[in-house]
């Protein structure tokens, strides 16, 4: 103590600046507002536009009339429209899960060997487009020219193409396959956090591992299946990308994409009136998906053996059974990358040619010098650039914001917050983007860029706000308290002590959040004009001219730019 | 210095402060203390500002934080306060330095980074921490950060030095040390301390006023030795360390005589009782005398003196812990390790007049009793 009587003495400190004033009331209701323009406004204008008569433009005058929705029930193809919908959801959920759930086994419980490899690579697939993984699978099985068809025809001495991809059960395979990495991340999420003394009991009482696998493992983890299950099918109602890329050709349409034809046909005038009424079915559809998922995971909830404990559960050892799991994860990543491999080498022609050695001598960055000449190539790409930074940082900021009000100032005000931030969750995107439309056609901000930043951030949000909830909730709440009387602002705690502590958090929220705006194609291809072409809008455009070395190109330069954004990160984030 | 009046904080229905007010000296070390869910951590929410009341006053000096009546609402950010929080709340991504001089550059104060950086040391010379300004927090012991949150606590010069529980996040050990230490740099800084706590001994030995609370009332304010001495209710003796409850009835208030299940005591009167009313009998077993009756052999039986019966006796090694039975009435009593009593012994259990307190009967001894 005889160090405090050495230390010189020093003036008072006088009186902190600053009038006592809080910003948090203004920013909650600024938030309220905003969420409530965003979501409500839309949806109000699309409920409104499918009660109109569509022969008048209702913009000028609205005519109140049942007859949208008299048309949607009364028109002999909604039922086999339904029909299709939810069976592509169901089946290609479950190629999904199953192979997911063998390949989260294998990273998760066993010794195999590449499993941090795998991980990233699961983890980073987020960087392919649906949209460049359709394409891929068109050139390699078209019954034209399609790779794989040529090679099996060439091999067997068939006549005609063993595969199709313009079909329902085409569609289904490709769709199934492109989900088995967010199955993936999900389900090893599940086994991750399983306690696997709960496996070890089953051991001590002598039971073999298969036994204990059927009799513990399986029971534990069939309610965190079910909602994952839920949640991807409610996730395919949904989709769009897939269906019009490939099922559109074929004449297979889901709700999705007849609601887009509806509201932008090839041929004729647009259809409001109908699509709308359309739109509110999938969306009343969607709701009811939402609302038994949440009956399903509340009921899961008792079974909740996640602890948030980082469990390292023993690895069982393959042993003489290492090859054929390997054989098999590597021809799951073959075959996902085929679609890649053949796009770069339609990137790398001058026009399409099936691949063979004598055509090497040929290849040429002529497509790729085109991309970032041209300039409408270099306006879609300033423009996907422009759009990315925008939308992930509204995001980012909205999401923390709303996210901290719901976990840290409970009340009424805060609570509606979050529930507006969630809702769009169960929104599905073409519905929400026709809405977004028919919102702002009479704005001048249609036709801008900002419209699809618009949708976007309304879109990611329910995302960004989940993930940032789980953050704040690991942060002490005396934390913050701490800065607060310490003479903080509310800004200055959030600012210096609350986003430094949750900044892992924030990247991979940002990092979800920017490649999901780059890749969507159903907000930029709805509220398309010819001055808001994004890559994946020009990659559509281009392929449909056709222009295929262009569109290959393109995906090419996208999926690149994705991947050395999301790879490194991932890497460093998945340890074994 | 804290003046607070009438406090009530009030969640939905339930009343969490049922209206407390009490005053605090300058300089004083000021204990909230009770059980948990008592309101003592609510209160001091509330004078700090991180929670709002639902009604009352809080004054600190002669400015006023909150007011329901005049419509004051100070943030917290704006009390000049200094907390220790249970958790220490040190910031993991910061330095110890930049941790200590948090207040000080995001406080609002405009002060030039030499002048901050002499505050800053001067603080954490005080707690004996300079060494340490450097080094990330996270490599920071239980008691080291302890002193970081204290540093930063005062760095300020804060009107009002807030410890919230401080000591239940270390080892027993290191509690009984940081206890001693605790309130000797207090003393030093000579700033007047709110201390939060659940744990007696901590507000016994560290305070210069205590106030006890239960359900969100006061149940008794005074010193230490007030407080352990002279309890005015059965919760205050059996909360501040064990105490033997004996239900009575008052006698005669002017000689102190209370009728017991097993004859007369004469007891200091906490508070006035009405003829007859049910009350009990506050003893700590340290207060008991257990005397071997071949000692008193002859003697005849004096005031608060009666026979009894050892039934059990545990030996702890600081002390010996005896059950005592007085007409199958049965009682706590403690003695040396160094005397020698043995179970089935008769003795003389003497109750000394001025260890004997008439207490309110306020948690139902009476009815556990009959």
């Amino acid at each position: 103590m005889a160090a405090t009587l050495d230390a010189p003495p020093q003036q008072p400190l006088g009186k902190a600046r600053g009038a006592g004033f809080s910003m948090q009331k203004p920013a909650l209701i600024l938030l309220l507002v905003i969420l409530s323009v965003l979501i409500v406004g839309p949806l109000a204008i699309l409920l409104i536009a499918s009660f109109s008569d569509p022969a008048q433009l209702f913009f000028k005058e609205f005519i109140f009339t049942f007859g949208n929705y008299v048309e949607v029930v009364t028109r002999p193809g909604t039922a086999k429209l339904v029909w299709n919908t939810f069976y592509y959801a169901a089946a290609s959920v479950v190629i999904g899960i199953a192979m997911a759930f063998v390949l989260s086994l294998l990273t998760e419980r066993t010794d195999m060997p590449g499993r941090r490899i795998i991980r990233t690579m699961m983890f980073s697939w987020m960087a392919v487009p649906p949209l460049v993984f359709g394409y891929g699978w068109i050139l390699l099985v078209n019954p034209g020219n399609g790779v794989i068809n040529v090679a099996l025809k060439a091999l067997l001495g068939l006549e005609t193409a063993v595969f199709s991809p313009y079909s329902m059960t085409a569609l289904i395979v490709i769709s199934g396959l492109s989900l088995v990495p967010t199955s993936y991340v999900m389900i090893s999420g599940l086994l991750r956090n399983m306690d696997p003394s709960l496996e070890d009991a089953g051991f001590v009482m002598g039971a073999n591992r298969l036994r204990v696998f059927r009799t513990v493992t399986l029971p534990i983890l069939t309610p965190g299946f079910l909602s994952v299950a839920m949640f991807l099918f409610i996730n395919m109602v949904q989709t769009f990308d897939l269906p019009l890329v490939l099922g559109s050709s074929a004449g297979v349409h889901v709700l999705s994409t007849r609601i887009y034809l509806l509201a932008a046909p090839e041929i004729g005038l647009p259809n409001y009136g109908l699509a709308g009424a359309f739109g509110v079915f999938l969306l009343i559809v969607a709701l009811l998906l939402m609302v038994f998922y949440f009956y399903v995971t509340r009921v899961s909830e008792r079974f909740r053996v996640v602890t948030g404990k980082g469990f390292r559960p023993k690895r069982l050892t393959l042993g003489s059974w290492r090859l054929p799991a390997v054989a098999f994860t590597w021809t799951y990543f073959l075959i996902m990358a085929l679609p890649l491999l053949i796009l770069a080498w339609s990137s790398l022609m001058p026009f399409y040619r099936v691949p063979n050695i004598a055509d090497l001598s040929k290849l040429t960055f002529a497509a790729y010098d085109r991309i970032f000449s041209d300039p409408t190539f270099v306006r879609a790409i300033g423009n996907t650039v422009l759009m990315v930074a925008a939308s992930s940082f509204v995001v980012l900021v909205i999401s923390c914001l709303v996210s901290w009000f719901s976990v840290r100032a409970r009340s009424t005000a805060t609570r509606a917050l979050d529930v507006l931030a969630f809702a769009p969750i169960a929104i599905p995107p073409v519905v929400m983007a026709i809405a977004m439309l028919l919102f702002f056609l009479p704005t001048p901000i249609y036709g801008m860029i900002w419209v699809i930043v618009i949708g976007h951030i309304t879109m990611f949000i329910a995302f960004g706000a989940r993930t940032m909830n789980g953050a704040f909730i690991q942060i002490h709440k005396e934390l913050e308290d701490a800065a607060t009387i310490s003479g903080a602002s509310w800004s200055t705690s959030l600012r210096k002590v609350v986003v430094p502590l949750i900044w892992p958090h924030i990247v991979n929220a940002w990092l979800w959040v920017a490649a999901h705006s780059a890749r969507d194609l159903t907000f930029p291809l709805i509220l398309l004009t010819s001055s808001n072409v994004v890559v994946a809008t020009k990659i559509y455009l281009t392929w449909g001219y056709p222009d295929l070395p262009g569109a290959a190109a393109l995906s090419m330069v996208m999926v690149a730019a994705l991947m050395a954004l999301v790879i490194p990160i991932q890497y460093f984030r998945s340890d074994d | 210095m804290l003046g607070v009046e009438n406090l009530v904080k009030a969640y939905g229905a339930v009343q969490a402060v049922k209206g407390i007010s009490f005053e605090v000296k300058t300089g004083d070390i000021f204990t909230l203390l009770g059980p948990s869910g008592c309101g003592k951590t609510t209160t001091l929410q509330c004078i700090a500002g991180l929670e709002t009341p639902t009604s009352g006053e809080i004054r600190m000096g002669d400015s006023i934080v909150y007011s329901s009546a005049k419509k004051v609402v100070v943030p917290a950010n704006k009390r000049r306060l200094g907390m220790v929080f249970q958790s220490y709340a040190i910031w993991p991504h910061m330095s110890v330095y930049d941790n200590v001089a948090f207040p000080l550059v995001h406080g609002g104060y405009s002060l030039k980074s030499d002048e901050v950086r002499g505050r800053v040391m001067k603080a954490l010379d005080s707690v004996q921490m300079s060494a340490f300004a450097e080094r990330p927090a996270p490599h920071l012991s239980g008691g080291q950060q302890q002193r970081v949150a204290l540093a930063r606590a005062i760095v300020h010069e804060p009107r009002l030095l807030l410890l919230d529980e401080p000591l239940s996040n270390l080892d027993a050990k290191l509690r009984d040390t940081m206890r001693v230490e605790l309130r000797q740099m207090i003393k030093n800084l000579g700033i007047t301390t709110i201390f939060v706590t659940h744990d007696q001994v901590e507000a016994l030995s560290m305070s210069d006023q205590i106030v006890l609370l239960e359900e969100g009332r006061i149940v008794q304010q005074g010193t230490s030795r007030e407080i352990y001495l002279a309890p005015e209710s059965s919760i205050t003796s059996d909360f501040m360390g064990r105490s033997n409850l004996i239900p009575g009835r008052l006698i005669d208030a002017a000689d102190g005589t209370v009728e017991t299940p097993f004859g007369t005591m004469h007891c200091k009167m906490a508070k006035d009782f009405d003829p007859k009313q049910k009350l009990c009998v506050a003893i700590r077993p340290a207060a008991i005398a257990l005397i071997r009756k071949s000692d008193q052999s002859a003697d005849p039986l004096g005031q608060n003196q009666f026979f009894g019966h050892i039934k059990d006796v545990t030996f702890l090694g600081d002390t010996v812990e005896a059950t005592v039975e007085i007409d199958r009435y049965l009682l706590r009593a403690t003695f040396s390790p160094y005397e020698d009593h043995a179970v089935g012994e008769d003795v003389l259990v003497d109750f000394g007049r001025g260890r004997c307190v008439a207490v309110n009967d306020d948690s139902g001894v009476w009815n556990s009793a009959s």
